[in-house]
C-alpha cells in the first residue's frame, strides 16, 4: 500500500519552510541595516577620531618632522594594535608623516577632503592640514570594519536562532495538538458499535471534523439498520422452521413406526436428515443471536457437556469445568463441534477445560481421520479473516467462531497427532472484588 | 395415558397425535384454546400445549388453569427457545418444556418423567403388592411373571396406577381410556377390569361401590 501524506508532516514542513523563508528575509534585511548601521556608525567615529587627531597635531606642528630626514617616516609608538591610522600627504602627493602601522605609500596622494574608498580596502577621512594641499588622512582597514561587521550579523543571527528554534518547536506541538482531534475521533470511529444496544456515537471535538463524525455515524446507522433487519428477517425465517421440522420428525416418526420393513432403512435415513436438519436450523438461530451480548453466568462445563443431545459419539470430560459463560451460546457452539466430529467420522471426543490468565480454553480433540496440514492452513486463513465464504468454513465452525468472538475469545486449530482439535478461547471474566 | 394435545400446526399436531397414540395413549388433538377450554372439564393425564395459538397464548392458559387449582402435568411445546422464555414458561405453571424441534421418543420420554412426578413416584417401576408396573416399558408382571395385557387394558391400569390411593370415578376412568371421539360400550371398562384382575390379582383392583375403581397406593 502506498504510504498516503501525512497533513501534520505537510503542516510542519510547510511551517519550517515559510520559517526558514522568513528567518532568511529577515537575516538579510537585519544584515542590510546592520551594515549600513555599523558603516554610519564606524565612519562618524572615523571622522570624530580625524577631528581629534586633526587638533592634537595641529597643535604639534612645529615639532612634527615634516621635513628634512624625518619625513615620510613614523612616528615612534610603543607596540600597540592600531584600529585607526593617519598620514600627512603632502600637496605634491608625498607622504610627509604616518602613524607606525600605517602603509609606507599614501593611501590617497590627492584625497578630496571627506570620506572616501582607497585601494586595499581602507575607508578614509581626509581633512586639509596646514599648508594649502596639505591633507591628514585617517583611515581604518577594511578588514577592521568587515569584522565589526560579521559581529553584529553574528549577533543577529544568534538572536534569531534563540527565537526562532523554541519557535519551531512551538509550532510542531501546536500542529500535533490542532491534529489531536482527529486521532481522538479515528479512536472514537475504530470503537463505535452500531449495532450495539448502547451504541455512543463518536465525538468531533473541532467544528470541522463534524461533518465527517455525522457521515460516520449515518453510515453506522445505515448499516445497523440493514444489519438488524436482515438479522430479523433471516432469525424469524428460522424460527418459523421449528414448528414444521417438529412435524416432519413426528410424522416420520409415525411412518418408521408404521412403514413396512423394507422402507426402514429410508425412513431411518430421512429421520437423520430431520434431525441434521433440525440442528442447522438450531444453529443458525443462534448464530442470528450471537449478534446479541451473550448472557454470562456461571455454567458447569462437565453437566453441560453431559447434556448435550449427541449420540453415537463417546465424550469424555476433563479440567476444571467451571466457567463463566452463556450456556446456550456454548452449548450450541460444542454441539456444532461435536457434530462436525461425527460427521467426519469420528467416535469418540476428549473435552478439556483449562484457565489461562486472561482466557478460558476449551479443547475438543476428536478421533477422526482429521485434516491435512493445508488444508488446516486454508481454515486458519479463513477464520483469521473473518471469512464466512471461504471454503471450508461450514456453518458448525463460523457459528463456534462467532461464540468466541462473542465472548471476547477466538477460535483455535489445534495440530494433534491424530484426528481433528479446536479449543474455543473465551476471555475471563474479571473477578468480583 | 389420556392427553389434551393442544397443537395449532397440523403437521405436527397429526403426526404427535398419530405417534401417542400408536404409543399408547388416548390423544385428544384440539388447534384452538377454545376447544382446550371445553375439554379441559375432562379427566386427563397430561397436557401438551403450544405456546403461541391463533387464539391466545397457551402458556396463558396453562396459568389460569393452576390458579384454579388444576394439577394436571403440563409440557409446553413451543418454538420459544431463550432462557427467559423457558423460565417463563415453567414459572407459568408447565413442568416441562420442550423446545421445537424435537423428536416425538423425547416427547414421550418427558411425559411419562411429568407423569411419573405428578402420581408421587421418580422411578419408572413400581410395586404394588405382588405386582410390579414397568411404565416405560408399557409392561406388568404379577409374582415375577409378566402379565400379557392388550392396549385397553395397559391404558386401564396406567390410569389407575397414576392415581394410586384415590377412587376413580367410572365415567372418568371411561374417559381416560376411550377419549373424547372414542365409543364407549355399556360394559367395556368392566371386561377390563375384569381381565386386569384375572391377569395380575383379584386384589390389585378395588371396585368402591357406587363410586369407582382404586388401586392401592
Amino acid at each position: 500500500m502506498t504510504a498516503l501524506p501525512s497533513i501534520r508532516h505537510r503542516l510542519s514542513r510547510l511551517l519550517l519552510g515559510v520559517g526558514l523563508a522568513w528567518a532568511l528575509a529577515v537575516s538579510a534585511a537585519v544584515w542590510l541595516a546592520v551594515r549600513h548601521g555599523v558603516d554610519s556608525v564606524l565612519d562618524g567615529a572615523l571622522q570624530e577620531s580625524a577631528e581629534i587627531l586633526y587638533g592634537l597635531l595641529n597643535f604639534h606642528t612645529s615639532r612634527l618632522p615634516l621635513d628634512g630626514a624625518g619625513r615620510g617616516g613614523a612616528l615612534p609608538a610603543p607596540a600597540h594594535a592600531e584600529h585607526l591610522v593617519w598620514q600627512i600627504v603632502g600637496a605634491d602627493g608625498r607622504l610627509l608623516l604616518r602613524s607606525h602601522k600605517a602603509p609606507p605609500a599614501p593611501l590617497l596622494p590627492h584625497a578630496a577632503a571627506g570620506l572616501a574608498d582607497a585601494a586595499g580596502g581602507w575607508r578614509v577621512y581626509a581633512l586639509p592640514y596646514g599648508s594649502p594641499g596639505r591633507m591628514l588622512l585617517v583611515a581604518q582597514s577594511g578588514r577592521e570594519r568587515h569584522g565589526a561587521r560579521l559581529d553584529a550579523a553574528w549577533l543577529a543571527v544568534l538572536a534569531a536562532l534563540l527565537v526562532g528554534g523554541p519557535c519551531a518547536l512551538l509550532f510542531a506541538r501546536l500542529v500535533r495538538r490542532e491534529l489531536q482531534p482527529l486521532q481522538t475521533l479515528s479512536a472514537e470511529v475504530a470503537g463505535y458499535q452500531p449495532l450495539a444496544a448502547d451504541a455512543r456515537p463518536p465525538a468531533a471535538g473541532r467544528a470541522e471534523l463534524l461533518p465527517l463524525r455525522d457521515a460516520v455515524v449515518s453510515l453506522g446507522e445505515r448499516l445497523a439498520r440493514r444489519v438488524s433487519s436482515e438479522r430479523a428477517i433471516a432469525a424469524h425465517a428460522a424460527h418459523a422452521l421449528r414448528t414444521p421440522l417438529a412435524g416432519l420428525s413426528a410424522q416420520l416418526a409415525v411412518a418408521q413406526r408404521e412403514g413396512m420393513p423394507a422402507l426402514q432403512p429410508h425412513l431411518q435415513r430421512a429421520r437423520e436428515a430431520a434431525e441434521r436438519l433440525r440442528r442447522v436450523v438450531g444453529a443458525l438461530i443462534t448464530l442470528f443471536r450471537v449478534g446479541a451480548a451473550p448472557a454470562p453466568q456461571p455454567v458447569d462445563l462437565a453437566a453441560l457437556v453431559r447434556s448435550l443431545p449427541i449420540e453415537r459419539l463417546a465424550l469424555s470430560f476433563a479440567g476444571d469445568g467451571a466457567i463463566e459463560a452463556d450456556p446456550d451460546l456454548i452449548a450450541a457452539a460444542l454441539l456444532n463441534l461435536l457434530d462436525n466430529s461425527l460427521r467426519h467420522g469420528a467416535s469418540r471426543v476428549q473435552l478439556t477445560c483449562r484457565h489461562e490468565a486472561a482466557q478460558t480454553v476449551i479443547g475438543i480433540v476428536d478421533d477422526g481421520p482429521g485434516v491435512s496440514a493445508e488444508r488446516r492452513a486454508a481454515l486458519r486463513a479463513a477464520l483469521a479473516q473473518q471469512a464466512p465464504g471461504a471454503e471450508g468454513i461450514g456453518l458448525g465452525l463460523l457459528l463456534a467462531d462467532q461464540v468466541a468472538r462473542a465472548h471476547g475469545g477466538e477460535l483455535a486449530l489445534l495440530d494433534p497427532d491424530h484426528g481433528f482439535g479446536i479449543e474455543l478461547r473465551l476471555r475471563r471474566q474479571p473477578e468480583p472484588a | 395415558m389420556r392427553l389434551l394435545l393442544l397443537e395449532d400446526d397440523p403437521i405436527l399436531g397429526e403426526g404427535l397425535r398419530d405417534y401417542l397414540r400408536a404409543d399408547g395413549h388416548v390423544v385428544d388433538w384440539v388447534t384452538r384454546l377454545l376447544d382446550a377450554r371445553v375439554l379441559a372439564a375432562e379427566p386427563y393425564d397430561a397436557f401438551l400445549v403450544d405456546w403461541q395459538l391463533p387464539d391466545g397464548s397457551g402458556l396463558d392458559w396453562v396459568q389460569g388453569l393452576r390458579e384454579r387449582g388444576v394439577r394436571t402435568p403440563t409440557l409446553m411445546l413451543t418454538a420459544r427457545d431463550l432462557l427467559g422464555d423457558r423460565v417463563r414458561g415453567l414459572d407459568g405453571g408447565a413442568d416441562d418444556y420442550l423446545v421445537k424441534p424435537f423428536e416425538p421418543e423425547e416427547l414421550t420420554a418427558r411425559l411419562r418423567a411429568v407423569c411419573r412426578r405428578a402420581a408421587g413416584s421418580a422411578g419408572a417401576r413400581l410395586r404394588i403388592g405382588a405386582v410390579e408396573v414397568d411404565r416405560t416399558a408399557r409392561s406388568a408382571w404379577r409374582d415375577g411373571v409378566r402379565a400379557e395385557l392388550t392396549a385397553r387394558e395397559w391404558q386401564v391400569l396406567e390410569a389407575l396406577v397414576q392415581r394410586a390411593g384415590r377412587i376413580v370415578p367410572k365415567s372418568d376412568l371411561e374417559a381416560l381410556v376411550i377419549g373424547w371421539e372414542g365409543e364407549v360400550s355399556s360394559n367395556a371398562l368392566e371386561v377390563h377390569v375384569s381381565n386386569l384382575r384375572r391377569k395380575l390379582g383379584p386384589t390389585l383392583i378395588e371396585t368402591v361401590r357406587g363410586l369407582g375403581y382404586r388401586i392401592a397406593a
